[in-house]
């Protein structure tokens, strides 16, 4: 057998509230309103010099499998336009929930990798070396979406995000 | 349930061999191995084959021998199995594209200094040899 991905969100004030948002697809949104609504982010845009809510993400696996191991994740295509559009993001022992904000984030202060790190960046029961056995989550992944004072007003194309991992 | 394209054995020293059987009833779990009782494992598409032998740790790639000399004074004393797959998603707006490469070869600690040699099986079929994962 082989593990089932899915991405997992969690939302809302903690402990918050947490879904399954599938493999594939339009999975997530940045905008000014924190939950797992995909196709209502054009009521909530973010405005010029502000920050979107933070995106609590986990990577969820299940079914039959031996191990996980070694989670990758980068961007590999921006946003476009991508004018003043800055990601950051932590993957690396965020093993706790915490109420996403929508302010400059305390969690998500790095600039997401754009290519193959090469190693692991993020962490399985709070360490980049650990591993699943059977099914569960790695540690969250938060994202959060900088918009700067001279970001072009409108949609932006999708950006293309990658996730890597080892399995037996 | 997407059916992976390489398929493990094991045969073990004592000369019995266990296939993996992906996703029947009687799969074996990688978890489940013996692994000190490996004689080699391979991995194969049913048209190609890749081995590794944990006796003198050579590898049989599609009927060639690639033996691996690491310019010391001794060998190993044990080589131990590693194996996995390295599953690629690129979620892109209208759909996931997973990519799969296989990654079998060994790796050893000799004089407190560890040593790896391993052989990917890229999705084209092409093969990368490397000493690191």
């Amino acid at each position: 057998m082989a593990a089932t991905f899915n991405w997992s969100q969690t939302y809302g004030t903690s402990p918050g509230t947490t879904v399954d948002l599938g493999e594939s697809g339009n999975l997530f949104n940045f905008k000014n309103q924190d939950d797992a609504n995909i196709t209502d982010d054009y009521l909530y845009p973010i405005t010029l010099g502000n920050y979107s809510y933070e995106i609590w993400l986990r990577a969820h696996f299940t079914g039959t499998f031996s191990s996980i191991s070694n989670i990758q994740f980068w961007m590999s295509t921006n946003f476009s336009p991508s004018t003043d559009l800055t990601i950051r993001w932590k993957g690396n022992g965020q093993t706790s929930y915490v109420t996403p904000v929508n302010i400059a984030s305390t969690v998500a202060t790095v600039t997401v990798p754009t290519s193959d790190p090469g190693t692991a960046n993020v962490s399985i029961g709070g360490s980049l070396g650990g591993s699943l056995a059977a099914p569960g989550y790695s540690n969250y992944i938060v994202l959060q979406v900088q918009v700067g004072s001279s970001a072009i007003p409108g949609n932006t194309s999708k950006a293309i995000f990658t996730l890597q991992y080892d399995e037996t | 349930m997407m059916k992976l394209k390489y398929e493990f054995s094991v045969t073990y020293k004592d000369g019995t061999r266990v296939e993996q059987n992906f996703g029947e009833q009687n799969e074996l779990m990688y978890k489940d191995i013996k692994f000190d009782e490996i004689d080699y494992f391979e991995l194969t598409d049913g048209v190609r084959s890749y081995s590794v032998h944990l006796k003198d740790g050579h590898f049989l790639l599609n009927k060639n021998v690639v033996r691996f000399d690491l310019g010391l004074d001794k060998e190993a004393e044990k080589y131990n199995l590693v194996y996995f797959r390295r599953v690629r998603k690129d979620f892109f707006a209208n759909e996931t594209v997973t990519t799969i490469r296989y990654c079998l070869g060994w790796n050893t600690i000799i004089d407190g200094k560890e040593f790896n040699r391993l052989v990917f099986i890229e999705p084209d079929d092409s093969l990368t040899i490397t000493d690191k994962k």
